[in-house]
């Protein structure tokens, strides 16, 4: 089995994945980072022109730097029913960045088997419990479409500063990852993040994005932080079991100096 | 194309399709769906009762606070107004386009609509643009309000057509085993007329409203073709109200003016 096929789009965060084992002749946006650095006051996608260069094995590396502020590195790896983007991510600032972040959206819009505005086939965990979206408290905000939910080992949603207009649920804290099931109940993707700092869904584009936390981040200093989407042809139960072990395995998240990038 | 005027595209639609002089064949043929509905001035409620709202959350599994937007119902007392008849199609949008340069959308390719979609909602419409379409023809969008009292009238029901769901009085996804199949002509689900004889305002494509939930957002009603539950697709769901610079292959739009 071939891996993914992923393509970047010139001079924007996103790249396409397409050529999918499980989902044939469909295609999905990974449109990460929409944002990123300091959450309390990232920079947006459309203000940084990342650069994307192809590497063996369709591997894509995406850089972008906003000067005196931060600079990033994004390691895109296709597997056969995943893809793994690592993130390097440098303050160049003067002040020490509470908690760092790369706002990811994992765009579900263009796949028919998959894409769900009403969130019937969404899913979450709470409480060692698997849920379906639409059991959980949502709040009917100044843009209804979008949710954002707080999740487990991260500071809650309404204390991140930039996340925190987007009409967060109170009360629940989620694993960090989302699910969609497909149509027919066989398949789902799923995104996924070590460190998980948030989760959020936009019903327009039927896109979900797990949030990427890089902890405190200081003037110089390097941090890394790991996404996972999933395209997988499984129940639930064994994709959570498969993705704990692969995550457990491996720690992801890990920081160095800016001198060692 | 570039000759058709308000002027003459008002002479054309108000004789309903004869003695069309200066569009093109393709702009006028057809169904052409134009005529106004009265909704008479008078109160009705609007949105949902808390112990309604408990009744539906059980009912389609989900948590009440996902109705919270239509909570509490509330009377409200409007004046008449006249409501078109249809979802504004692409062969209308096309004469608006074609009169005033206004940029066609993006799934047509070109000035022409793909001539199976004419008789479609058009989609891919910001609330900009649909609010410049109905300034153009001397119209304006509906309030959140009229909209939902145009969809169930006076009585509180459900739906337009009563408290039930009719799977077949609407264009929605209604089949989990295919995939959803978009936008269908504008008068292809009789069954969904309203109390005031309104078409097409469940399912098909959700509807720009005038009225905001916040900043850079807007109120959109009814649904659309790839709703896939009957909760919300009643006349009273508000959850999928969005980004009013959104261009999208599911939103469109129809017109109001004072009666």
């Amino acid at each position: 089995m071939n891996p993914i096929k992923l393509k970047g789009q010139p001079g924007i965060m996103a790249c396409t994945a397409t050529e999918i084992p499980a989902f044939p002749g469909e295609s999905f946006t990974i449109a990460y980072p929409e944002a990123i650095g300091d959450v309390a006051q990232p920079v947006w996608f459309g203000t940084i022109k990342p650069r994307w260069e192809e590497r063996e094995n369709g591997v894509l590396v995406s850089t972008g730097e906003q000067p005196g502020e931060l600079s990033y590195e994004m390691t895109v790896t296709p597997g056969k029913d995943s893809v793994r983007a690592d993130f390097k991510l440098t303050n160049h600032g003067r002040n020490t960045w509470k908690q760092g972040m790369a706002f990811n959206c994992f765009q579900c819009g263009a796949a028919p088997s998959i894409r769900d505005h009403d969130c019937l086939r969404h899913w979450v965990r709470v409480g060692g419990e698997f849920k379906r979206l639409r059991e959980i408290p949502r709040i009917f905000g100044p843009r209804p479409a979008i949710q954002l939910y707080s999740v487990e080992g991260a500071p809650l949603g309404k204390d991140l500063p930039f996340v925190a207009d987007f009409n967060t649920t109170p009360d629940v804290v989620i694993e960090p990852w989302m699910a969609i099931r497909s149509r027919d109940d066989k398949k789902m993707v799923a995104t996924v993040s070590k460190p998980g700092l948030f989760l959020f869904q936009n019903r327009e584009y039927s896109c979900i994005h797990c949030g990427t936390g890089f902890g405190e981040v200081k003037p110089g200093e390097t941090a890394r932080a790991t996404n996972i989407v999933y395209f997988v042809e499984a129940t639930l139960e064994d994709w959570h079991r498969r993705m704990q072990t692969e995550l457990g395995l491996q720690p992801l998240a890990s920081r160095a100096s800016a001198s060692s990038r | 194309m570039k000759t058709l005027t308000r002027r003459n595209w008002l002479m054309t639609t108000s004789v309903a399709g004869v003695g069309l002089l200066t569009a093109p064949r393709w702009l006028h043929a057809g169904v052409f769906p134009d005529d106004m509905v009265l909704i008479p001035s008078g109160s009705f409620q609007m949105g949902t009762d808390a112990e309604q709202a408990a009744k539906l959350a059980a009912q389609y599994h989900c948590h009440v606070s996902w109705l919270g937007g239509e909570v509490p119902s509330q009377p409200r007392n409007l004046a008449a107004f006249k409501m078109e008849r249809y979802p504004v199609t692409n062969r209308q949008y096309a004469r608006f386009c074609a009169a005033t340069s206004a940029p066609s959308p993006g799934h047509w390719q070109g000035p022409k609509p793909p001539e199976h979609l004419l008789d479609h909602p058009v989609v891919y419409v910001s609330r900009a643009d649909a609010r410049a379409y109905a300034k153009w023809i001397g119209k304006r969008l509906p309030t959140e309000a009229e909209w939902e009292k145009a969809a169930r009238g006076e009585d509180g029901r459900l739906y337009p057509w009563g408290n039930d769901f009719n799977p077949s009085a609407c264009q929605w996804d209604n089949d989990p085993s295919q995939p959803p199949s978009g936008t269908a002509p504008v008068t292809a689900h009789p069954l969904g007329a309203s109390p005031y004889g309104v078409q097409d305002m469940i399912g098909n494509v959700a509807e720009w409203c005038e009225d905001s939930p916040g900043k850079d957002a807007a109120f959109t009603k009814g649904g659309c073709w790839l709703t896939a539950t009957a909760l919300n697709l009643r006349a009273a769901a508000r959850g999928m109200s969005g980004n009013d610079r959104n261009q999208l292959a599911y939103i469109g739009f129809r017109c109001v003016q004072e009666a």
